[in-house]
């Protein structure tokens, strides 16, 4: 069971994160604990005014990983938005419920194309 | 591995082989009778109540009179809120363990063990007594298909205490600092554990082999949030027998001890000052807490109950979503411009939720119930909350009247901090019996608005012959004592077999800690916090009580006045006399109790 996270830039102000792999949870979320970043992603993080995350590749999400999302998004620039996309039913009714899809759009757009400049595997 | 020296000398040493209370056990007969009681107590409250409005105020003193029937009618009300609470007892059936993840949440990866964290929070309790606990948590049986990880969240962040969870081999977590206190270091320890359910523990938490067997199974049903346990405590003071205490303190003898064996004979055990500082918890959590698991209302009181994480942090990213909605809606209002109002609040609202932490537990005095009653507001999803009725660990009790103190105090200042901030009547998503249960308990808190006048009006009469009824004549007796006898009867059915002694005693006596909680709460101070002491404290505390000891004194000196005066022929209201005579000793011999906790002093020789 691993998960594959990949940041990067699609354009001067949107990045894209991408989070493939079988589930985001407690688990994933305690082993990549923002505090465990370098510093390489905190600074590139902290420049971001739009993230998109693309989730299409992620089969399960709980609370916890939410968690680690929303902690991220705390990490970006200020005035910053975030939106998701690809989310599977389960993951969209997950961000119905926690109402978290009344500041973070869910986009049934595809994510666009990205450059990846930081990449994390999780196992 | 190493064998503390001074675990043998703890003060509970002693008690380490006392066995907790057993539950009571339900009775459909006893239930339904004490359902008629009550629903007739109720009754005959509102006739003598309508009576006392209609037909009972002294108009010679308007004031007086109307201030004590509003402060009856508000007692009341609490009453009627308790006789509900008592109402049933529905416990919920012990389930086995779950054997895999895929038992007690919905699982599609590969089946795995259900990973179970227990937290042990301590800031600067004594490092060998959080051993002795650290010990107990892994002498728990562990049932098939789960998997255990002990975790010391030390927010003192002392090289000692690292040293004690390293030497009995168990997870150690400290943090830098110690922000939001319990609740913080909790939130700081959830995030780096992974556990699908967390155990939380005080530092002085000494589970039985049998806590997890016992607790988990309820897990099993995917929409349980918490299970509570029962916190009870093994060193509480077991007081004098009477034989002895009539030969040595009394100074009777033989005879007096004889005397003593003698009454023990004919009504079983007597113990004088036993837990005079009412530790006993069987009351709340025997009878009060676990009556609300029929209305699905049990709330959460920290230590020794275990939490769904899951659960945990819905609750938490919903809150986040409402506090920075709140926020921002608030800023927004502010803004008189209509047409950039809505821009504003969206961008300001960005704001406010990056900078907002995520908070599991809320950061609050009382965490555990805030944190409970907001997930039972869930409108999206019903979570269930569950009391395991029996006691599986065993816990410290403060000492001496000053921790007592700090302890009721924090819970009565959170407690109502709470109302203050989420009152649970307008609470959107708690249902009716749930909004009127978590009323019941913050309602309790707001007793001194009406003790003082309980406490107040014989004297007030004594000093000044001014009754506050109109005659205390037949009327009087026949609408109140009807009233009076039935209430009794009710909750004597309604505790049946527990203890409630201490428990109305201290509901009286805690009128000036609450008084002061109060006026902290309204006055918007922080309450402050404190981390309760464990260690026994051989002082007097004369400072805390005396106010008790002014209306014992008053209540005194005006029996004796109006005595006299009654003696003298200037007053006639002998019956009035008697009446008050009566009640303002009641009040004394409950304030009291408080008093004597205050003098007294530890008997070792009298531990067992």
């Amino acid at each position: 069971m691993s998960l594959l996270l990949e940041l990067g830039p699609s354009n001067t102000t949107t990045w894209v994160l991408r989070i493939t792999g079988e589930a985001l949870d407690a688990r994933a979320a305690a082993k990549c604990h923002l505090d465990r970043l370098d510093s390489e992603w905190h600074e590139s993080l902290g420049r971001v005014l739009r993230l998109v995350v693309d989730l299409g590749g992620l089969h399960a999400l709980d609370a916890s990983g939410l968690a680690w999302i929303v902690q991220l998004y705390q990490r970006l620039g200020p005035g910053s938005r975030m939106m998701f996309c690809g989310a599977n039913a389960a993951i969209r009714r997950l961000l119905e419920e926690t109402w978290l899809d009344e500041i973070f759009p869910v986009l049934d757009d595809l994510p666009p194309d990205f450059t990846v400049e930081f990449r994390l595997r999780i196992r | 591995m190493q064998q503390p020296s001074k675990s043998e000398t703890w003060y509970f040493t002693p008690f380490e082989h006392r066995k907790p209370y057993v539950p009571s056990r339900p009775s459909i007969w006893r239930e339904k009778t004490y359902q008629v009681l009550a629903s007739a107590s109720i009754g005959l409250g509102l006739w003598y109540l309508t009576w006392r409005w209609s037909a009972s105020i002294n108009w010679a003193a308007p004031g007086f009179s109307i201030g004590l029937l509003a402060a009856e009618t508000l007692a009341f009300i609490g009453s009627v809120l308790f006789l509900i609470n008592l109402w049933m007892i529905r416990d919920h059936a012990v389930r086995r363990p779950p054997r895999s993840v895929a038992d007690i949440r919905p699982w599609t990866g590969k089946d795995r063990p259900v990973i179970v964290d227990v937290f042990y929070p301590t800031y600067t309790e004594d490092e060998e007594l959080v051993r002795l606990s650290l010990r107990d948590a892994k002498a728990m049986r562990i049932p098939d298909g789960i998997e255990v990880r002990i975790h010391v969240l030390d927010d003192g962040n002392r090289p000692a205490m690292a040293a004690v969870a390293r030497e009995e081999g168990v997870n150690y977590l400290a943090r830098k600092e110690n922000i939001g206190f319990k609740a913080g270091n909790i939130r700081h320890g959830m995030q780096h554990t992974e556990g699908d359910l967390m155990v939380i523990f005080d530092a002085d938490t000494r589970p039985f082999p049998e806590f997890l067997e016992r607790t988990l199974g309820y897990f099993r049903d995917p929409d349980v949030a918490w299970v509570q346990t029962p916190q009870w405590f093994f060193d509480h003071d077991e007081g004098i027998p009477l034989p002895d205490w009539l030969h040595t303190r009394l100074r009777l003898g033989r005879v007096g001890q004889r005397i003593g064996q003698v009454i023990e004979k004919l009504i079983g055990p007597v113990n004088i000052g036993k837990d005079l500082l009412g530790n006993d918890p069987r009351l709340f959590y025997d009878v009060i807490l676990r009556r609300r698991n029929g209305f699905n209302a049990s709330f959460c009181c920290g230590a020794g109950s275990i939490h769904r994480r899951e659960a945990v942090m819905r609750g938490a990213i919903k809150q986040w979503i409402l506090d920075s909605r709140e926020k921002a809606e608030t800023l927004a209002a502010h803004v008189e411009l209509a047409s950039i109002r809505g821009d504003f609040h969206d961008v300001v609202r960005y704001e406010i939720a990056r900078r907002t932490p995520l908070m599991p537990y809320r950061f609050h005095v009382s965490e555990d119930i805030y944190t409970g009653m907001l997930l039972h507001a869930d409108p999206d999803h019903r979570w269930k909350s569950i009391f395991h009725p029996e006691p599986l660990s065993k816990m410290l009790s403060p000492q001496d009247l000053l921790s007592w103190s700090i302890q009721r105090f924090k819970y009565a200042g959170g407690t109502l901090d709470i109302f203050r901030q989420s009152n649970p009547i307008k609470l959107r998503g708690l249902d009716f019996w749930q909004k009127w249960m978590y009323m019941a308990t913050m309602y309790s808190y707001l007793a001194p608005i009406w003790l003082v006048w309980f406490l107040a009006s014989p004297i007030i009469f004594f000093y000044t012959g001014t009754a506050p009824v109109a005659a205390y004549d037949y009327a009087f007796y026949a609408h109140l004592l009807p009233f009076l006898v039935c209430n009794r009867l009710a909750l004597m059915i309604g505790t049946w077999g527990v203890p409630t002694i201490r428990g109305e005693q201290y509901f009286l006596a805690f009128f000036w800690h609450n008084i002061q909680a109060l006026w902290e709460v309204l006055c918007r101070q922080p309450i402050r916090f404190h981390v309760t002491p464990k260690s026994r404290q051989d002082e007097r505390h004369i400072e805390i009580v005396w106010p008790h000891l002014t209306i014992i004194a008053l209540t005194f000196g005006g029996i004796i006045w109006m005595g006299w005066q009654l003696h003298l022929g200037n007053e006639e209201h002998w019956s009035a006399y008697v009446v008050n005579v009566f009640w303002s000793l009641y009040n004394c011999m409950a304030l009291s109790v408080m008093v004597r906790a205050a003098f007294k002093k530890p008997e070792p020789a009298y531990a067992n």
